[in-house]
């Protein structure tokens, strides 16, 4: 496939309805366009274990996507856990039964917030990082030159990209789940007079494999969806650094608006 | 067609299968409930009559042998009663004498609409109006044994109870203190101390012998023999006598004074047994105001009433007495009564649930 | 047959038409320098030759295949002939200049890293780059930059390449450096080029053939020395132009 893409139409449009229905139209064959190079990109994945030169830029993105992420991640999914233990474990207070303060946090964590955050975290890092470095790519002429050079810029920078979030945000969706735990434990001992070792009980009694698996589909979800979403508006920026600033925008948005979305039809469709 | 209008309008196609993939996902699953759709169960709408519904609302689930067969649907108010529309899976069989209730999801609230087959024809599901059973109010209920127990704390059974534990307990103490005042024979016999035991023997003896000695001199003055004036003058053993069993008798309520014996240990204020006791009715006292289960209370009524018995054997004195003097066997059993009581109300604080709820209530009260 | 044929071609953004009916064609091993204003459309017309932009009307042939509505496989041919360096040099940050020189023969080619290792060091030396092959493009220079864009450009020996402004910002020194080494490839390797430029002193060095784009139309092809005498109105006001720009 092609990367670079002129505009749609090389005439302005005539009618204010026209230019809707360009909008509607172009907005649909965005699409499809992320789609198709989601599609390659996977249709790369065994290339880019195969190659040398990929497996080194796989690497170096894990290495961004995982590690560079972090202490981000570390310190969201801590507060998220003292957060959440904080305002269940009071909720529970008022009945007497603090005990089952770890059980509350380790299933909103793990089915829903540990994904959440990480996914919060990673299009805010990762994915703004690869619109923000695709695009300026692009207004450089850099992915053209590559598509010229018979390099496909998919294979050469989105799979490498995408394949790193797809393998690291299930990871780091499970660390989150983790360090929010105990970021929850930590609150349920200094403020709620829970024991540490009555909240892990109480946490670990609920944990079901199923929950982490769900858990994990969504980590890896979102993973994708982030990739793409990043990958798509950087190969589109247009117009220079104004155009990369609004890509890194718009890949931020997209991103979480879709995470929120499949976040919840994901559960919807394994919790019925 | 351009190279570049072919790539355009795949990618159009492909734009529009996804947002038709996404469209059916939004469906399914914000809309719809999918499982209804894949499994293709056909539903019908039937109508039931009630005239209170307690707080059954519209997507509340119907249950039928234990799973769910559908949703209420609408409640409908008409000038008399209620007409409740549920939308159910059309293999729901209904018979004539069928059951049809509101029931209580959980203690903390919902409600869902139970379904009994019954006897007798199938009735036809579309064209019957049902008609369902007035549900009971479950926290009403609640209430209501909140209630009693209330009643019970404040005046009626349980103050009962506890006043018979203050006569039961004023009965002891009055026997204690009758102890104490040295009220002869109990004193003396009331003591576990061997020595005592010997002393009573010698003393019993010894009144014997000064009996033994009063009656010959009745029998002398019966004979005739002597004078009175001679009989109190001529031997002063009567006499001596007399002193020393008095001076023994004062022995006896010193020895139970000093705390020694069961009667004295009941009587002393720093022994364990009274404060065993003390604690245990103070104990009950805390439970009774903070609880609700019948059979403690009656439990505890039985204790009472084997203590008021244990009370009155020790003020009639019948067989208890000599075990009192024998060993101390009393003592032990008034203990183990002491610790089954706390027993029992520690068994009674471990029961958590009923006792949140209960306490829950009665914040609520 | 020519190499390169531009015919009628109309391009036009959002209403406005860049290129304006465009034709002219290109013998294989010519040299043609595309001069003329800013904003006329000398990048469009380059990148029409790849199908980085495809026409709204007319049609871009590129030995005998219609470059806007040929097969992929027919265009991957077309590119993998063709050179192009970019205005910027559009080299990849996160690799050296050797690296990047390097690129499209480890990509694309099955040439050992021996053999890959001698064209880049005799491309970088052409460009008088031998000394910052292991530097990053960031710590080099814009002229530099160019110059390693153009060694990427020439290494994987193309016979054609475009060159999008190859002399603008750099030094005199370094533009007759570039200019003699446009020439010499073609000279010795028969590559055809198309060459956009404002450098007119460099155009007419090396160019077989100068043509000016005025408003998206080609108003004057012609020979170097005709070039200088011509009468076209357009044409000697660009000179005039280009000479007080020099003085």
């Amino acid at each position: 496939m092609t990367v670079v893409r002129e505009p749609l139409w090389d005439d302005a449009p005539r009618t204010k309805m026209q230019g809707v229905v360009r909008h509607l139209a172009s907005f649909v064959s965005t699409l499809g366009f992320a789609a198709h190079l989601l599609t390659e990109s996977v249709a790369f994945f065994p290339s880019v274990l195969c190659r040398r030169q990929s497996r080194a830029e796989l690497v170096n993105q894990l290495y961004i996507t995982g590690i560079r992420t972090l202490p981000v991640v570390t310190v969201v999914s801590l507060f998220t856990g003292m957060i959440l233990a904080l305002q269940v474990g009071l909720e529970l207070r008022r009945f007497n039964q603090e005990i089952y303060l770890g059980a509350a946090v380790m299933i909103s964590l793990i089915r829903e917030m540990g994904p959440f955050s990480c996914g919060m975290c990673l299009a805010a890092c990762v994915g703004s990082s690869i619109a923000a470095e695709l695009g300026t790519m692009k207004v450089n002429d850099e992915v053209a030159a590559l598509e010229i050079m018979s390099i496909s810029p998919v294979r050469f920078l989105a799979s490498p990209r995408i394949l790193a979030l797809v393998l690291m945000a299930p990871l780091l969706g499970f660390f989150c789940c983790v360090v929010g735990t105990m970021g929850g434990g930590i609150v349920g001992v200094t403020q709620l007079g829970v024991y540490f070792e009555q909240y892990m009980a109480s946490a670990l009694s609920v944990a079901e494999t199923k929950d982490l698996f769900v858990g994990l589909l969504k980590s890896l979800m979102f993973g994708v969806i982030i990739g793409t979403v990043a990958v798509e508006e950087g190969f589109s920026t247009a117009l220079g650094a104004t155009g990369v600033g609004r890509s890194t925008q718009r890949s931020v948005i997209v991103s979480f608006l879709l995470i929120l979305m499949f976040g919840y039809m994901i559960t919807r469709v394994c919790y019925q | 067609m351009s190279a570049k209008k072919k790539d355009v309008f795949s990618e159009f196609i492909v734009g529009l299968f996804m947002i038709a993939v996404l469209g059916l996902l939004v469906y399914f699953t914000i809309v719809i409930s999918g499982v209804d759709v894949l499994q293709g169960r056909q539903k019908v709408v039937a109508r039931v009559l009630f005239t209170d519904v307690g707080g059954l609302k519209d997507h509340d689930n119907v249950m039928y042998r234990g799973t769910k067969v559908g949703t209420v649907e609408r409640v409908n108010l008409s000038p008399t009663n209620l007409v409740v529309e549920m939308e159910i899976n059309k293999d729901v069989v209904l018979r004539e004498s069928c059951r049809i209730a509101v029931c209580n999801l959980s203690m903390l609230g919902g409600n869902y609409l139970l379904l009994e087959e019954g006897e007798g024809e199938i009735l036809p599901l579309e064209t019957t109006l049902f008609t369902g059973e007035t549900p009971t109010d479950w926290m009403q209920d609640v209430s209501k044994i909140a209630k009693d127990i209330r009643n019970l704390t404040s005046g009626g059974e349980l103050k009962g109870i506890v006043t018979n534990i203050e006569v039961a307990s004023g009965k002891v103490l009055a026997i204690a203190d009758r102890v104490e005042r040295g009220e002869g024979t109990l004193g003396k016999l009331l003591s576990s101390d061997d020595s005592l035991y010997v002393e009573v023997a010698d003393t019993v003896t010894e009144v014997k012998g000064t009996f033994a000695n009063a009656n010959k001199i009745v029998e002398r003055v019966e004979k005739g023999e002597g004078t009175v004036g001679k009989l109190l003058s001529s031997d002063d053993t009567v006499y001596r006598d007399l002193q020393r069993t008095l001076a023994s008798a004062g022995d006896i309520a010193d020895k139970i004074n000093r705390g020694e014996g069961v009667l004295g240990r009941l009587v002393s204020k720093d022994d364990p047994l009274g404060k065993e006791l003390d604690d245990a009715v103070a104990a009950f006292r805390k439970a009774c105001e903070s609880v609700d289960a019948k059979d403690v209370i009656a439990s505890a009524e039985k204790l009472l009433a084997n203590l008021n018995d244990v009370a009155e054997k020790l003020k009639t004195g019948d067989g208890t007495l000599g075990k009192l003097i024998n060993e101390t066997e009393l003592y032990d059993e008034i203990q183990g009564l002491a610790k089954d009581v706390r027993q029992t109300l520690d068994n009674f604080r471990d029961t958590t649930p009923i006792s949140t709820f209960g306490s829950l209530i009665m914040g609520g009260l | 047959m020519s190499l390169i044929a531009f015919e009628n071609v109309v391009k036009k953004f959002n209403g406005f038409p860049v290129l304006d009916g465009l034709s002219f064609s290109m013998e294989k091993g010519e040299v043609m320098a595309l001069v003329g204003p800013s904003g006329t459309g000398k990048s469009v017309t380059l990148k029409h030759l790849v199908r980085l932009l495809t026409p709204t009307s007319g049609r871009v042939v590129v030995d005998g295949v219609d470059v806007a509505s040929c097969s992929d496989r027919e265009l991957e041919k077309i590119r993998s002939r063709v050179g192009y360096l970019f205005q910027g040099g559009a080299l990849l940050a996160w690799m050296t200049v050797a690296e990047n020189v390097a690129l499209p023969l480890r990509e694309c080619t099955n040439l050992s890293q021996h053999e890959i290792d001698e064209k880049v060091a005799a491309a970088l030396a052409a460009v008088e780059l031998t000394a910052a092959a292991e530097k990053y493009p960031a710590e080099i220079s814009g002229g530099m930059q160019k110059r390693a864009g153009l060694a990427r450009a020439i290494v994987r020996e193309s016979d054609i390449v475009l060159y999008d402004e190859p002399t603008s910002g750099l030094d005199p020194v370094t533009s007759v450096t570039i200019n003699t080494l446009i020439r010499k490839l073609n000279r010795t390797l028969g590559i055809t080029s198309l060459v956009v430029t404002h450098d007119l002193s460099g155009a007419l060095a090396i160019a077989d053939r100068i043509l000016l784009i005025k408003n998206g139309k080609a108003v004057e092809c012609s020979t170097p020395a005709e070039f200088v005498k011509s009468t076209n109105p357009d044409a000697r006001e660009f000179l005039a132009a280009m000479k007080g720009e020099t003085i």
